[in-house]
């Protein structure tokens, strides 16, 4: 993974931005998250507590008909109209009034007799309902001694109305005698009137409130439209042991199971984020993480545009060079450092390129003068050879000046033509004096020449025949009219380059001829030796080294050379 | 710059964790109450009308505190989801007709209740494999409001052309009441030949029948209130509620005498809870819930002594 982000500079630029910009949008969704479940778990608390209420209230109810019960089915004046079995008994109906006034507002309390005729109600119906002994709320209350809760509705049974409504609790407890026998029933009833007016209040309006018998079946739904299918959804699902989410699973349901009935009370209460609101909100934060993930690919691919390309460019451009295409040039139009370096990159190869032509340039001249140098050898060989015939000759015939004369000129020939490029001062000077020698035969002895070069100078290496020329010019063009002329040669160290100097007492060098000298350039028709020299030099050692020349007009002239000093 | 990287990735990793721990708790609601153990569940499939199952169940879970689920559908369907799934669909099946169950024996177990021995001989089945429910008689009915003069009044009125196309008549192969009136029909003319045979006279019925069948038996009612039918063939049960409900159907019991059939329960062989289907046998056969079929919802005991004329005397009213 390291190694693929290195390896791309625009995968590098990816990660960043898209970085940048899902910690953004994933701490806003985790802040919706956090605040849908904030909200959730304050409604959760205020459902708990109405719950709890609810319980509470609906507990002391039951406890209260218990205790009603007791009184009641203890009653001597309950039981004897009960086992003569009639209706008429005007005691029994006051003390069911007396004893009932408090709760007459949410039940009806009926005596049935053991056959389940009723006798005595405080409804509004008149008592000419039956309910079967051995099946329902009656059946079950024989089986007890106590009061007994059943569910009203669907049970098959003759239903007690009161003022058009279906019984939704039964609640029955056997009258008996002192032997146990069953003399009739005590039943209370209420209905899903009944059960509003109890409940009313203690829960929000938005909420449904949910009483369930011990096997989930419905005694009351504070909305019965959506009572037969929620609380069928209900009990699959407890059934089913899932958790309970009704049948839109819109609500969020809080259940206590009440001790005394076995019933269940559940708070039905809508979610402030229906699943609806939550999908809604992970579908906007898939939705922005998506457009994220879109617009790092788009800014990372124009950044990378804007910042891999020229530095792509210039990697191919810097190939270019290495394979030896120096015509190659980056675009400039960026202010920014890349344009810069675009810049300074173009310079460089433009730079080199130069430094190119120049060398190139040089080496064409340095060849030129080699040409030159060996045209002007005129095939010194056969001079050499001719040169060793007149020797010999002289020899001969006794003549010792035409011998030594054509020994030296064939010793300078020979030095010219073979061995390296550069030679020992010594062996230089070592020619020069022959061609002094030769010189001085030609001119009479007119000149002298003095040779004054110090020991430590003389293994320095030197381009061969650097002095002749030198030294011929200050002849030819120097002392040749003169009767006494004096030449001399000298070397010295300056500033750590090796100066060489020929000096003569002519009659100087004129200025115009002296400036082309020193400036390096050519003297068409003259000279031409000291232009070579100069070159020579300069091709050899660079534009530091070589000749400069320095005169008096009658005094005489001066001519240096510098060079580095090499030892051999 | 490569701890800063590490630190906005780890950041990007522990955002993502918390939104997606967060949105897998949200929702819900507090439960303080749990479903039944193993040994208080029972699953019971039936192909009856709620009026009939829904009473029955409550007082079984009532007397009991056994949670019943209930599967429901046609009796094709809840015994072929049966063959198809064994004791894992259901552990009881209530109100298929004996025929169908008799015919499905191998998917059930051998049960003898308590109050076997009260049940009345004709409809005792000798292996047990199944017990009866109740008792149908099979009645023809009519639309009172179309049909006021020569009412039918035997089975031979099914092959009256008069009706041709008029009588609602469920399949046989799913309703008892229809497969009962069948083999009414072919003892009323078993015995003769030609043109009087059974087989003419099945013929003839399956011809003014004009190629429609009904699904259930409730259909059938349904078809002649609405008047779509003029006759049917049905159970006296249904019959009896819809007129008790004041529909505009009349009873008409066949003067050759009233087919029946026993519908009843069966153990599914293999299944979770057969102790709780035992003991719903032994409800259903008890005094309490016959009296209620007989008395509550029109239906005849299968108990000797039981077995009351309540029937015949709402419908002659």
């Amino acid at each position: 993974m390291k190694a693929w982000l290195r390896s791309s500079f625009r995968r590098r630029i990816f990660i960043t931005v898209l970085l940048v910009t899902m910690v953004p949008v994933l701490f806003s969704a985790l802040m919706m998250q956090v605040q849908i479940r904030r909200s959730e778990s304050a409604l959760a608390r205020q459902a708990k507590g109405q719950l709890a209420q609810m319980e509470e209230a609906f507990d002391q109810l039951c406890q209260s008909y218990i205790r009603l019960s007791d009184t009641l089915c203890a009653s001597t004046a309950v039981r004897s109209p009960l086992r003569a079995g009639n209706g008429r008994s005007r005691v029994l109906y006051q003390i069911l009034f007396r004893e009932t006034d408090a709760f007459r507002d949410c039940a009806v309390f009926s005596f049935f007799d053991r056959e389940g005729q009723c006798l005595y109600t405080t409804g509004e119906a008149p008592p000419a309902v039956t309910l079967r002994p051995d099946w329902g709320v009656l059946y079950a209350a024989g089986q007890s001694d106590g009061l007994v809760f059943q569910r009203g509705g669907e049970t098959g049974e003759t239903v007690f109305q009161r003022g058009g409504e279906a019984a939704a609790l039964w609640a029955a407890r056997a009258v008996r005698s002192y032997d146990r026998r069953i003399l009739g029933y005590l039943v209370i009833t209420m209905t899903r009137s009944d059960f509003d007016r109890f409940f009313g209040g203690m829960y929000q309006a938005s909420g449904n409130i949910i009483l369930l018998d011990r096997t989930w079946r419905a005694v009351y739904h504070s909305r019965p439209s959506q009572e037969a299918v929620s609380v069928a959804a209900l009990r699959r699902q407890l059934l089913d042991g899932e958790p309970l989410a009704g049948d839109s699973g819109e609500y969020n349901f809080y259940a206590a199971r009440q001790e005394l009935t076995g019933f269940s009370l559940i708070l039905e209460q809508p979610r402030v984020f229906t699943a609806t609101v939550v999908r809604a909100v992970y579908q906007t934060s898939l939705l922005m993480s998506g457009l994220c993930v879109l617009l790092c690919l788009w800014c990372s691919w124009r950044l990378s545009r804007r910042l891999a390309r020229p530095v792509h460019e210039l990697d191919e451009a810097m190939g270019e060079v290495e394979k030896g295409n120096l015509d190659v040039q980056l675009p400039e139009g960026r202010e920014d450092e890349l344009g810069r370096l675009a810049g300074s990159f173009n310079k460089m190869v433009r730079e080199y390129r130069l430094n190119l032509e120049r060398s190139v340039g040089r080496e064409r001249e340095m060849n030129e003068v080699r040409i030159r140098m060996l045209q002007a050898q005129l095939n010194p060989h056969f001079l050499y050879n001719t040169l060793d015939s007149m020797k010999w000759l002289g020899v001969t015939h006794q003549v010792p000046q035409v011998a030594a004369l054509a020994a030296d000129l064939a010793t300078i020939l020979r030095a010219g033509i073979s061995g390296g490029e550069f030679i020992t001062l010594e062996q230089e000077l070592e020619l020069l004096d022959r061609y002094v020698d030769i010189q001085s035969l030609r001119f009479e002895d007119r000149f002298t020449c003095e040779i004054d070069v110090g020991e430590r100078f003389l293994g320095c290496l030197v381009p061969r025949l650097l002095l002749q020329p030198l030294v011929e010019n200050a002849i030819i063009h120097g002392v040749a009219d003169k009767d006494d002329g004096y030449i001399k040669v000298w070397a010295e160290e300056d500033e750590g380059a090796l100066l060489l100097s020929v000096s003569d007492n002519g009659c100087g060098i004129p200025p115009d001829i002296l400036d082309r000298l020193n400036s390096g350039e050519k003297i068409p028709g003259s000279h031409l030796g000291l232009f070579n020299v100069s070159t020579i030099l300069r091709l050899h050692f660079g534009e530091e080294y070589g000749l400069s020349a320095g005169s008096e007009a009658g005094r005489g002239s001066r001519v240096s050379l510098r060079l580095p000093i090499l030892r051999g | 710059m490569r701890r800063s990287f590490q630190i906005a990735v780890l950041l990007c990793v522990i955002l993502l964790g918390l939104s997606l721990s967060a949105s897998g708790c949200a929702g819900g609601g507090e439960f303080s109450v749990r479903g039944p153990e193993e040994d208080s569940r029972l699953t019971v499939c039936t192909p009856l009308p709620e009026e009939i199952w829904v009473p029955v169940i409550e007082e079984f879970e009532n007397r009991t505190g056994i949670w019943v689920q209930v599967e429901t559908g046609s009796s094709p369907e809840l015994l072929g989801q049966i063959a198809a799934e064994g004791g894992s669909f259901c552990d009881l099946v209530l109100g298929v007709s004996g025929e169908n169950l008799e015919a499905c024996g191998s998917l059930f177990l051998p049960c003898e209740s308590g109050f076997s021995s009260r049940i009345q001989p004709d409809y005792r089945v000798p292996d047990g494999l199944w017990t009866p429910f109740s008792v149908l008689p099979v009645v023809l009915i009519y639309n009172s409001h179309l049909v006021r003069d020569n009412p039918p009044a035997g089975w031979d009125a099914l092959l009256n052309s008069a009706w041709r196309g008029r009588i609602a008549f469920a399949d046989p192969a799913a309703d008892g009441a229809s497969f009962a009136a069948l083999s009414a029909l072919r003892q009323l003319f078993s015995g003769e030949e030609g043109a009087g045979g059974e087989d003419a006279a099945l013929r003839a019925f399956a011809a003014n029948l004009g190629g429609r069948q009904f699904t259930l038996s409730s259909d059938v009612i349904a078809e002649v209130s609405s008047g779509n039918c003029y006759i049917g063939v049905t159970t006296e049960d249904a019959s009896l509620r819809n007129m008790s409900e004041g529909g505009n159907i009349a009873v008409v019991y066949p003067r050759e005498g009233a087919a029946e059939f026993c519908d009843g329960m069966a153990v599914v062989s293999g299944c979770a809870h057969e102790d709780n289907a035992r003991q719903f046998l032994d409800f259903v056969l008890s005094d309490d819930v016959q009296r209620f079929l007989e008395e509550v919802c029109a239906r005849r005991s299968v108990l000797s002594g039981l077995a009351g004329e309540k029937q015949e005397k709402e419908a002659d009213s």
